[in-house]
């Protein structure tokens, strides 16, 4: 029986700066910033200890547009530990980092090998000296590619298993720019024993065997958007079975989101203790991680939403925490939103037949459209004429919806008096 | 909906209190002064609104005067439906209860929809007044009169939507302005800082290919300045050493000059001239040992005469040998032999009185004869023994006999102790029984036969008795018989016996008359004098022993007198012998030393023989040698020799020399390159080059240097920009700021909503509800004002308010006097209710009085403009002025006492 043992994963992004976070604690930038090159140096960990065969790399390795060469040094001092224990690394580049993308002339260990971009190319992965497997892969050759890769690739029928590498949008899946687009039975009809596959940041087998295809994920979530466990996968093929696919995870620090209500909060220490206990349960649930970067939302109608509306009130509670948690294990870095109301009861607002009613009611779905066409007229001096526009999300409609939402309860803030 | 009557259980003041009374139309609440107005209008709102709680941080009017805090409204409804709302405090407002004729109902919903969903606050900005409102408009600018105004026709109470506006524009300059600087633009400062430092970061990493190649290339540089330095290197070792060995190269290439001109000497020994000496020392050592032997034979030979051998009297080695061993035994002999005598003789005396002890007739002889075995020992003793016993048997029977006779006698005289009556009794005794016994058979008498047969056997009985008696008797008889015939016996026993014994004496030729005793006494002493005549023997013996060693002493003596000086006869023994051995010893030693001697002279000519030999071999090995090395003689060879140590000097110096240069230049090509080179160049030209050199050297050294530590630099850098955290750090702030910026720009987004969405409600407002207002408003300020401004005039796109005389000249609100303003307001809070109650469920208005400052003649039309207002709906008004009760009361208002 004939086995052959490969560690996949992609997306590793190594040095790849997080979104999404306005402030850091000084003491944490750090660490956030190594969180990447952590999570691969994890998988290298894995890949030592598993003394397995091959690693195989799916592509955006590191972003070239951030032209980061600690990244590229960071990247090539890990394939080098694993070519020294006589570890064949196998990578193809992707949209992000391809191989036009400006990248540090450097020399790469023995034992990797970096597909081209030109055609797919097949490599022999050797176990005790003997071919045991074939290794079909290729980049891109430049950010954009919208031709289907997949059908590029031809099993040469040699000896051994044929594992095919590419980076690419399976079937369209949303959310991910639509490059290298094919779909399973392009996959399926190219006779493979497994493709290793690249590009979407989510743990997914799209197909159990002959042949797997499966998305192995990214190794570490960079943003609150990215839900989901977040590693490798430790694959065993075998001449006799159907693939063993195992996810192992190997983010270093977890992402998690929570409301908080605090309708029972009547001051500033009650909103600190709440947050408190939700961070240390997050964090419990975060181990064995190294750290916690937690988006926590205030909500519900409190006495003291007035008071969180004042200017540097978050600011201050987001630092109070921090420091809270300075020295724990794993760290905390909290981002920290509010969407309270005032103790006001909207719907009795609404019935009301006076001022505050009718603007209350301006905010009804019939009223909607004219009254977001007219707000979004009024931040047109920022968001279409202002320098900086072009650092600003545009504003979605359900965004819209919140921002009206939010004003309502700002005006109303100013105009209901709750004493 | 309207008040009827007021129960209040417990509230603030006021404990189990009632009002009530309360009519539709305008109603006058009078209390003396502190009598609970405010109270008692809290109340009211909080049963139809909800108690507050601790939370909301205000008045809870807990009861002072007892009884638990809540109470009820009765109020009619616009149908005429009657209600009483009851309200105790609790969470949300407390607990409600509506209870109509029919139900009771406990929910806060059906509240709201009796009073028509009319809120709290509602409730206090339009329907309630407070002296307050009124009190600020003499503190307040013309602008905040104006919007108070406005904000009266929106129904805000106190709150000035303007303010608000005012805030909310502000917050947004804040954050944002097109021009100057705000939050926005500080962010995009920021931003903009970064991106460039992230740039130029990022050009600095483009460095890092080139420093590589840079460095690659000093690389290079360096190995090829590395090359020509070692080149300069061994130039510079290649001058040195020549000047360093050119002396030593010209006395190389003398030395071999000199030596091509030389004969070959290369066959001569080298040893020669050593082995030359050591045979020479051989024939000298040789010499000596021959002398000295010389010398030793010639003491030998002196040895030898002075040796002398007495060898007659060697011959007798015998006899001198014995007689040192008789030296002893003729000492004690001498000593002893006078003792000896004396014993002997005193024995023989005591030998010769034994025997005669024993017996005079013996002699020696006869005693030598004389032995007693231990048989014949045995025999005595039995003899004795016999003799013992038979004369004791003898005794014995003698005494027997003796006593017996005594006893028989004794007897004899005793008689018959059987009387003679018994001797014939016993037959008649007899006799009787037997006729008794046939008589009785006869009879058949029992008894009687009993009786004579006892008769009988007593009869046989006494007859065996006396037979007995009379047998003892003879017995005894009979018994001395024995007696006497044992004593004879025995005493013939013992005759024989002595008889025996005495034959047995004579047999012994012993004395008959001897006893057993004294036989033995004379064995005993016959062995005692047989042992003295042994010892005797002996004695003999010894004496004949001591004779006849001397005299053979003295024989030998006798012989061997002449042959020694100092032995003769005259001497005594002992010193004769003494003096026989000492010379013989003498003798003895010398020859042998003589033999030693004679050997060891034989040895030594045999020695001298062999060395005059080996001396002979030498020389001629010597001459041999000589001729071997090509020379005639010895002072040849010493010629010789002195060339070969030339010969031998010179090639030394060639070997020398060239091992030195060899092992500084090389072997081969570099040797003979070397000498080429010496052979051709001058030292001084040497010299000269190798200064040049020497400065090339430093240079290309000072080269390398300064190439060294470019290398050293460029690596640094290379290090410095791959470790360099910069751009990660920069990048992650980036993505910071952008999102910071962006929550900033929804903040000023919110709030610019919220200002679009104030203006479109006033808007709103104004389109559709001002006018109402306003109408209503204008109706009562005309009759307020008794006439003096009929319109009131709120122009579009303005928030001023303006109105209108007569002569439709209009004046705003800042050309208006204090007492117009605040008619209008009033004039306005009125219309307000009027518009409002044109929708929805109208509510009581509860006032303080807040005519009461007004003058005598404003207020009459004001309490006259209420009444008419109140004439369609329910207004109560609180005072403690006694003046403005009979104003009231003076209108028809309701009089109600608390």
């Amino acid at each position: 029986m004939a086995e052959f043992r490969f560690i996949h994963c992609s997306d590793l992004h190594i040095d790849s700066p997080f979104k999404g976070l306005t402030s850091q604690a000084p003491t944490l930038a750090s660490a956030l910033r190594e969180s990447t090159f952590k999570a691969f140096k994890e998988i290298s960990r894995l890949a030592l200890q598993e003394k397995v065969d091959a690693v195989l790399i799916a592509g955006d390795v590191f972003d070239g547009a951030d032209r980061s060469l600690q990244a590229q040094l960071k990247f090539r001092r890990i394939l080098k530990e694993l070519s020294d224990e006589n570890i064949q690394s196998f990578i193809v580049h992707g949209n992000h980092d391809p191989l036009n993308s400006w990248a540090h002339t450097l020399e790469w260990p023995e034992h990797v090998t970096i597909f081209p971009g030109n055609k797919v190319h097949h490599v022999p992965a050797k176990k005790e000296g003997k071919n045991i497997a074939w290794v079909y892969g290729i980049s891109y050759p430049q950010k954009e590619v919208t031709e289907n890769l997949a059908l590029k690739f031809k099993n040469e029928k040699k000896e051994g298993f044929s594992i095919g590498l590419l980076h690419t949008n399976v079937g369209q899946q949303p959310g991910h720019d639509n490059y290298a687009p094919c779909s399973i039975n392009d996959l399926v009809s190219r006779n493979f024993d497994y493709w290793a596959l690249g590009h979407i940041h989510e743990f997914k087998v799209l197909r159990e065997s002959d042949p797997a295809i499966v998305y192995s994920g990214n190794t570490q979530a960079r943003h609150s958007r990215e839900a989901g466990q977040k590693g490798c996968c430790l694959v065993t093929l075998s001449t006799d079975g159907p693939p063993d696919i195992r996810f192992i995870s190997t983010d270093v620090v977890a992402y998690r989101s929570a409301t908080i209500d605090l309708q029972a909060a009547e001051s500033i220490n009650d909103v600190l203790s709440s947050i408190q206990v939700q961070c240390e349960e997050l964090a419990k649930e975060s181990i064995p991680r190294e750290g916690l970067v937690a988006r926590l939302t205030l909500t519900g109608r409190t006495s003291i939403h007035k008071e969180l509306q004042t200017a540097g009130v978050i600011n201050a509670l987001t630092e109070e925490i921090h420091i809270f948690f300075e020295g724990h294990s794993p760290w905390v870095s909290v981002e920290l939103g509010t969407q309270t109301a005032g103790t006001y009861d909207i719907n009795s607002l609404k019935e009301g037949k006076d001022f505050i009613a009718d603007l209350v009611n301006l905010c009804d779905d019939v009223e909607k459209d004219t009254l977001s066409d007219k707000i979004r007229d009024s931040i047109k001096p920022v968001f279409e004429s202002w320098a900086g526009r072009k650092y600003l999300e545009e504003i979605s409609t359900e965004e819209m919806d919140e921002l009206i939402h939010k004003s309502r309860n700002l005006a109303l803030d100013q105009l209901v008096d709750n004493s | 909906m309207q008040l009827r009557e007021i129960h209040i259980d417990g509230f603030g003041i006021f404990c189990n209190t009632r009002v009530t009374g309360l009519k539709p139309g305008l109603n006058i609440v009078y209390g003396k002064n502190e009598f609970g107005k405010t109270t008692l209008l809290e109340f009211i709102r909080r049963v139809l609104f909800g108690f507050p709680t601790k939370k909301d941080k205000t008045n809870l009017y807990y009861p002072v005067n007892g009884g638990s805090m809540g109470g009820s409204l009765k109020v009619e409804l616009q149908n005429g439906e009657g209600l009483v709302i009851s309200r105790t405090p609790g969470t949300h407002g407390g607990n409600v209860r509506i209870s109509t004729p029919q139900e009771v109902l406990q929910d806060q919903d059906v509240l709201t929809h009796v009073l028509g969903n009319a809120s709290k606050d509602i409730y206090r900005n339009i329907y309630a007044f407070t002296l307050d409102e009124l009190h600020d408009f003499n503190s307040l600018t013309s602008d905040e009169v104006k919007n108070r105004i406005y904000g009266a026709g929106l129904g805000l109470g106190s709150l000035s939507l303007k303010n608000i506006e005012k805030e909310l524009e502000s917050l947004c300059t804040q954050i944002f302005r097109p021009r100057g600087s705000c939050r926005l633009s500080d962010l995009l400062e920021k931003i903009k800082a970064n991106e460039q430092a992230i740039l130029s970061i990022q050009k600095n990493l483009t460095l890092y290919d080139e420093l590589q190649n840079q460095y690659k290339k000093m690389g290079d540089t360096k190995t090829a300045v590395q090359n020509s330095l070692q080149d300069l290197e061994s130039e510079k070792r290649i001058l040195e050493s020549q000047i360093h060995l050119y002396e030593d190269a010209v006395q190389y290439m003398d030395a071999k000059e000199k030596l091509e001109s030389l004969k070959d000497l290369s066959k001569f020994p080298e040893s020669a001239l050593n082995n030359f000496k050591s045979l020479h020392q051989e024939k000298e050592s040789l010499s000596h040992r021959i002398d000295e032997e010389q010398t030793a034979l010639t003491t030998l030979n002196v040895l030898l005469e002075e040796l002398e051998v007495n060898h007659d009297l060697l011959k007798y080695e015998e006899n001198i040998h014995r007689l040192q061993q008789s030296t002893h035994s003729i000492h004690s002999a001498l000593q002893d032999s006078g003792k000896v005598q004396i014993e002997r003789e005193d024995l023989e005396m005591q030998i010769t009185e034994e025997i005669k002890s024993i017996d005079r007739t013996w002699d020696e002889e006869i005693l030598m004869e004389f032995d007693l075995t231990e048989a014949e020992k045995d025999q005595i003793d039995q003899f004795a023994e016999d003799f013992e016993i038979l004369r004791k048997e003898q005794d014995l029977f003698l005494d027997r006999l003796e006593s017996h006779r005594r006893l028989k006698s004794e007897e004899q005289s005793k008689g018959w102790n059987i009387p003679g009556w018994l001797k014939h009794f016993h037959y008649g005794f007899t006799g009787a029984g037997v006729i008794g016994v046939i008589f009785g058979g006869i009879f058949l008498n029992i008894p009687l036969l009993v009786a004579a047969i006892l008769m009988v056997g007593g009869g046989i009985f006494l007859f065996k008795k006396i037979l007995t008696e009379k047998n003892s008797f003879v017995k005894e008889d009979m018994t001395e018989k024995n007696f006497v015939h044992q004593y004879e016996k025995k005493k013939q026993e013992l005759d024989e016996k002595f008889v025996g014994w005495r034959q047995w004496l004579k047999k012994r030729k012993l004395d008959p008359g001897i006893g057993p005793n004294t036989t033995k006494n004379i064995g005993k002493t016959t062995l005692q004098i047989k042992l003295m005549i042994a010892q005797r023997g002996r004695l003999d013996e010894r004496i004949e022993q001591m004779q006849s060693t001397m005299s053979e002493a003295l024989d030998c003596i006798a012989s061997l007198a002449p042959l020694v000086d100092n032995v003769s006869l005259n001497n005594e023994i002992p010193i004769n012998i003494e003096n026989l051995c000492h010379a013989f010893e003498n003798s003895k030693a010398n020859r042998e030393r003589r033999t030693l001697i004679d050997n060891q002279h034989k040895e030594q000519n045999e020695k001298i023989v062999r060395l005059e030999d080996q001396l002979k071999n030498n020389t001629n090995e010597i001459e041999k040698f000589i001729h071997s090395v090509g020379a005639i003689d010895t002072e040849g060879f010493y010629r010789k020799q002195s060339d070969f140590e030339t010969y031998i000097a010179l090639k030394n110096t060639v070997e020398q020399k060239r091992g030195i240069i060899h092992s500084n230049v090389g072997l081969g090509q570099h040797f003979d390159h070397f000498l080429e080179d010496i052979q051709s160049t001058p030292l001084e030209e040497i010299k000269q080059k190798l200064g040049k050199r020497l400065a090339e050297y430093s240079e290309m050294h000072e080269t390398h240097e300064q190439l060294l530590q470019d290398i050293g630099e460029t690596r640094n850098e290379l290090e410095k920009l791959a470790s360099n955290n910069d751009l990660i750090d920069r990048q992650n702030e980036l993505e910071s700021q952008k999102q910071e910026l962006n929550t900033v720009a929804e903040t000023w987004a919110s709030y610019r909503s919220a200002l679009v969405l104030i203006g479109e409600a006033k808007k709103r407002y104004e389109k559709n509800r001002q006018p109402g207002v306003i109408r209503a408003a204008e109706n009562l300020f005309s009759k307020i004002t008794n006439g003096t401004y009929s319109h009131i005039i709120k122009p579009i796109d303005s928030e001023d308010i303006l109105v209108e005389d007569a002569h439709h000249k209009r004046k705003a609100v800042q050309e208006m006097s204090r007492g117009t303003l605040e008619q209008l307001y009033l004039a306005m809070r009125f219309g307000l209710i009027d518009e409002y109650e044109s929708r929805s469920e109208p509510l009581p208005a509860v006032l303080d009085d807040v005519f009461v400052n007004f003058d005598d003649e404003r207020v009459e039309t004001l309490i006259e403009v209420l009444n008419q207002f109140g004439e369609q709906r329910q207004v109560i008004v609180l005072t403690c002025h006694q003046r403005s009760l009979e104003a009231y009361k003076r209108m028809g208002a309701n009089q109600i006492m608390v």
